[in-house]
């Protein structure tokens, strides 16, 4: 027994096996880094559906949510909830608007740190550019079709709310397919998108709401 | 003359509340809402605070003698998680912006307000004219419930203390015994919480 556990020891480390079932740490971050950043830059326009679960201890069933997501460099983000109800958030620069079917209300991001950090956030992760961020320590790990990014808050204030998040890229256009944010807790929010269109053109009166 | 406003208020406040309503010697069972533990209740929710709006879902799971709240946004990000326990509660996890002592404390006494919590049954009811009756917690604070005289459910409630800080609350809507719309709002404190029913 004991050779045993020696063995499977000594041979995980070896493999590098993760937490993240059927993923490996990559052996080169530096380089996986230098081609997501890559394509990152190249991201003009992204224009998807999207479902998303929130995973909540409490409940016995997730939340399911879906709609549809644009999303135009470099600053410009339109999130729409379709089911099971309609919910918009557009964000334009400092701006930002909600439609929550009843009422459209503005906010300046400027002068709301919360919205900011969330804006910030949110187009960071869909981009790629928050593998640029200092604000995390990044681990890569691999399989045979995609590359996971595990980003991990440094600062004690988004620790109390964020565990990691995990961002799962193909590996052959090295975009988005499915974001988790892990919170400390257990909980998480799960996105995946689909029917993906990469650098179409996107009018940017979709991202104006009147 | 500082000093005597206060006073003048208490009993101002003391004999409209003893005036409006007589206490007869009767009790009354009645219903909580949302006291299924078996289930969920998800809520669309806008919380108003000053001038800053939160909007999202807010999931309320009710537990023998508990009630956990959590407030999350559209793109699933937690704003609050705070269980209300007997006498006394426990936050699970705040948003920074929001962890204030002050703000915590208001939450925890507006949800305690809306879920019921410092009612006891049986309660002993106060006579008003139909279709209403009233139940009225003794005490430092009074928390006035109008229900509905058929279905004993809430469909608005006051609360005001001897500081008089008011709160109104109103239930709408109901179906299946739950109401479909919540409203409660402070006078003298710009916060407002609106619940829509959602499953």
């Amino acid at each position: 027994m004991k050779i045993l556990m020696t063995f499977l020891l000594l041979t995980a480390g070896f493999f590098s096996f993760s937490q993240f079932s059927g993923f490996k740490k990559v052996a080169d971050p530096k380089e996986i880094a230098e081609k997501l950043n890559a394509a990152s830059k190249k991201t003009k326009s992204i224009d998807s559906d999207f479902k998303q679960y929130k995973h909540l201890d409490i409940l016995e069933n997730d939340i399911e949510s879906s709609g549809h997501f644009s999303f135009k460099a470099t600053d410009k983000v339109r999130w729409e909830y379709l089911q099971p109800y309609k919910y918009l958030i557009v964000m334009n620069g400092k701006d930002m608007w909600i439609n929550d079917g009843n009422k459209i209300r503005k906010y300046d991001t400027e002068s709301n740190k919360m919205f900011k950090e969330i804006n910030n956030l949110m187009v960071g992760m869909l981009q790629g550019n928050i593998l640029k961020s200092e604000n995390f320590e990044i681990i890569f790990y691999e399989n045979k079709n995609e590359i996971l990014a595990v980003l991990k808050p440094k600062s004690p204030e988004m620790k109390d709310f964020l565990e990691h998040i995990e961002l799962y890229f193909d590996n052959k256009h090295y975009n988005v397919k499915k974001i988790i944010m892990d919170e400390p807790a257990g909980d998480y929010t799960e996105m995946i998108f689909y029917n993906r269109k990469m650098n179409i053109e996107i009018p940017d009166s979709r991202f104006l709401i009147k | 003359m500082k000093k005597a406003i206060p006073v003048i208020l208490i009993l101002f406040l003391q004999s409209c509340a003893a005036g409006k309503f007589e206490l007869p010697n009767e009790q009354f069972e009645f219903k909580k809402i949302l006291s299924d533990t078996s289930k969920p209740y998800i809520y669309r929710a806008r919380l108003k605070i000053y001038d800053k709006e939160f909007s999202g879902l807010i999931i309320i799971k009710t537990g023998s003698e508990t009630h956990r709240i959590v407030f999350i946004n559209e793109v699933g990000m937690k704003f609050f998680d705070i269980e209300l326990l007997k006498n006394t509660y426990k936050v699970h996890n705040i948003f920074e912006p929001l962890n204030k002592k002050m703000f915590v404390k208001l939450l925890v006494s507006d949800f305690s307000f809306i879920l019921m919590n410092n009612l006891q049954n049986p309660f002993k009811i106060a006579k008003v004219k139909e279709p209403e009756i009233t139940a009225v917690k003794p005490g430092k604070i009074k928390e006035i419930y109008f229900l509905n005289r058929n279905t004993l459910l809430p469909e608005s409630a006051m609360k005001y203390s001897v500081i008089r800080k008011k709160v109104f609350l109103s239930y709408q809507n109901y179906k299946n015994d739950v109401p479909g719309i919540i409203n409660l709002r402070h006078k003298g404190i710009k916060f407002e919480i609106k619940l829509i029913f959602i499953k």
